[in-house]
């Protein structure tokens, strides 16, 4: 098959194409069965690719359907009693003109029917739906299997309860216990607690678990979307966010700041005027003030990185987190290496970059600016943050080229200080590596 | 979770749990997608009807009888409802497709592909398996997240360009080796 029909057929699965592209696939499929059977079997393998990484869907989809399906199934069910009152009411009317002095009667019991029978149906419509009451948003300090059974209580260990305040109520917190919306959760000063948030269709216990620290209050709420939303008035929490379902983020809101995530762990801190976010995992909205945040003042803090939130003032970019750089032994790595140009992207343009991925499956980024200053040599690994040293002997062919390389790992301000002392011995051994390498090529060049 | 507990959720179901519904989800979406996946090359219309399948079912939960397969009954309701939207889609805008399109839809509504595909399942295993951690991580990436192909580029730091070629090479690969198995198979 030729390289062109393959990648058109590609570029359809994966939803690329340009009108003129699809036209031109089109051409390519009518009058060849070849193309066609080769056109079925990639749809096949396409399907099954998507079978195969079948992640754990959200059921929130559902359960809203269900509920909107449900009031139309209860009309339906009160359209057909009515109906049956209507087949019952022509056969009474039969009766009528026999006997005149019972149709009034027959009349007031098919209305006093039918108004039962919707009185019923509304009943236990609006039993279902559970609007006089409120929905339950989190079970207090539990952990709780996929099965719904309580495994073994938060509060073992502690034997401390945090209070749940509803409304004017000051409820004894204990394992187990339902969190409706609106309810606040105070922890004193010896105390620590732990809350299951419902998955979204506010059914079941989810994935997503709040920890609070001692002297923290807590609202639970939900947003006009649907999703979670905390608020923090003081103290400290840190959640552990499984992904949310799409439009639903979870919101954590305190009085300088709100946290807007789809699935991550990170903690949250209240403390004199000022919110500090750091995230362990994943990716967290950060800005400024209370809901309807505008884009500018948003940051979007990663893994590994803390933001602060003043009153009045700026919001800074994220910062590293000290602790996220890891302390390690050198190891040695190997694996194989794929080299691309990067042209104009970053900060130096025309720079060169290396990927390599460990025997851990961690990703490790190595590049050499122009001038191949050492300072260049340390990149930032994207996910994990680990500062990275690189040096190695490339060899093979170009483009994929297996690869030894010794990488070793300090912390960041070591990196710095080494970056600045040994930059003239690293260029001196990069220029013996480019030598080295270009006598490879001539040598293959020549020996073609 | 234990597929065996279904009947016991159903009857919590029935009894007017309404909650227990989401256990019988979990437990039994995983088949339901697959069986979904190998009609439709689109996300979204995969979760669409997945959804339906089980909202179709949630609401017939009466009529299933205790102590039969779930499985095999909610697979028959995933079946007819992957061909009610097929047959509307294909009534619908016959005239405004593209060929591919036509065919993807024919395909879809043949019942020996699926078989096939079913039969391949393990040839599939075995072939990813072959591929190199590289491929193995962009293919998985591209099928479990949902990404567009800019974003998996962005991420990965590539050109868009790359990636497809990349992704287009891996497809290649692994039907090679999945009809090299199927042959061996046969034989």
């Amino acid at each position: 098959m030729p390289r062109e029909f393959l990648d058109l057929v590609n570029g359809f699965l994966d939803g690329g194409l340009s009108t003129e592209e699809q036209a031109h696939l089109d051409v390519l499929l009518e009058g060849s069965p070849n193309r066609v059977a080769a056109f079925r079997r990639t749809l096949a393998l396409h399907g099954q690719l998507l079978g195969h990484y079948y992640d754990a869907q959200d059921t929130t989809g559902i359960f809203d359907k269900i509920q909107e399906a449900q009031p139309n199934q209860a009309a339906s069910s009160v359209l057909q009693a009515i109906q049956i009152e209507k087949r019952k009411r022509t056969s009474m009317e039969g009766a009528v003109v026999a006997r005149r002095g019972v149709g009034r009667a027959g009349w007031l019991g098919v209305v006093a029917a039918s108004l039962l029978v919707v009185a019923g149906v509304f009943f236990l419509l609006f039993r279902s739906s559970g609007s006089d009451r409120l929905p339950v948003v989190g079970v207090l300090g539990s952990e709780i299997n996929h099965a719904g059974k309580v495994e073994k209580s938060a509060f073992e260990v502690k034997k401390k309860m945090p209070t749940i305040v509803r409304g004017s109520a000051y409820l004894e917190g204990s394992p187990g216990a339902k969190i409706l919306k609106g309810d606040l959760v105070r922890t004193a000063t010896d105390v620590k607690a732990m809350v299951h948030l419902n998955s979204m269709n506010h059914l079941v216990p989810g994935k997503t678990l709040v920890h609070l620290e001692p002297n923290t209050e807590l609202s639970f709420g939900l947003s006009k979307q649907g999703g979670h939303r905390l608020r923090l008035d003081g103290g400290k929490v840190k959640l552990a966010v499984s992904r949310q379902p799409k439009g639903k983020p979870l919101a954590v809101v305190t009085p300088d700041a709100t946290a807007t995530v789809v699935g991550t762990q990170f903690q949250i801190a209240v403390h004199e005027g000022q919110t500090r976010l750091e995230v362990k995992e994943g990716i967290v909205q950060f800005g400024q003030g209370g809901p309807g945040l505008h884009k500018e003042k948003t940051v979007m803090v990663k893994g590994g990185h803390y933001a602060v939130a003043r009153k009045n003032q700026p919001l800074h970019p994220p910062k590293i987190l000290a602790r996220a750089i890891p302390k390690r032994k050198p190891v040695i790595l190997s694996g194989y290496l794929s080299r691309e140009t990067l042209v104009g992207r970053g900060k130096y343009p025309g720079q060169s970059r290396y990927f390599l991925t460990d025997r851990f499956n961690n990703k490790y980024s190595i590049g050499q600016n122009r001038e191949g200053k050492a300072e260049d040599l340390l990149e930032h690994y994207v996910d994990k943050l680990v500062w990275i040293k690189g040096r190695g002997v490339l060899r093979g062919s170009p483009g994929k080229k297996k690869f030894a390389m010794r990488l070793e790992y300090f912390q960041l301000e070591q990196i710095m200080e080494m970056a600045n002392a040994s930059s003239e011995s690293f260029e001196s051994e990069l220029g013996e590596d480019a030598k080295k390498r270009e006598h490879q090529q001539r040598k293959e060049q020549h020996s073609k | 979770m234990n597929k065996d507990n279904t009947g016991q959720w159903i009857q919590q179901v029935l009894e007017g749990d309404v909650e227990a519904y989401e256990h019988v989800v979990t437990a039994h979406q995983r088949k339901v997608w697959a069986l979904v996946s190998y009609y439709f090359h689109n996300l979204s219309q995969i979760t669409e009807v997945v959804d339906a399948t089980f909202v179709k079912a949630y609401f017939a939960l009466e009529q299933f009888q205790a102590g039969r397969d779930f499985e095999a009954w909610i697979k028959s309701i995933a079946r007819n409802e992957v061909r009610m939207v097929l047959r509307k889609a294909a009534s619908e805008k016959t005239a405004t497709k593209s060929y591919a399109e036509r065919i993807a839809a024919q395909a879809a509504l043949s019942e020996a592909e699926e078989e096939r595909t079913e039969e391949r399942k393990s040839f599939l295993e075995d072939c990813l398996q072959k591929l190199t951690r590289d491929h193995r991580e962009l293919i998985a990436e591209r099928y479990t997240e949902d990404k567009s192909i800019g974003q998996i580029a962005e991420e990965c730091s590539r050109s868009v360009d790359a990636v497809k070629k990349n992704l287009s090479r891996i497809r290649g690969q692994l039907r090679i080796c999945i009809e090299k198995k199927a042959v061996q198979h046969a034989s």
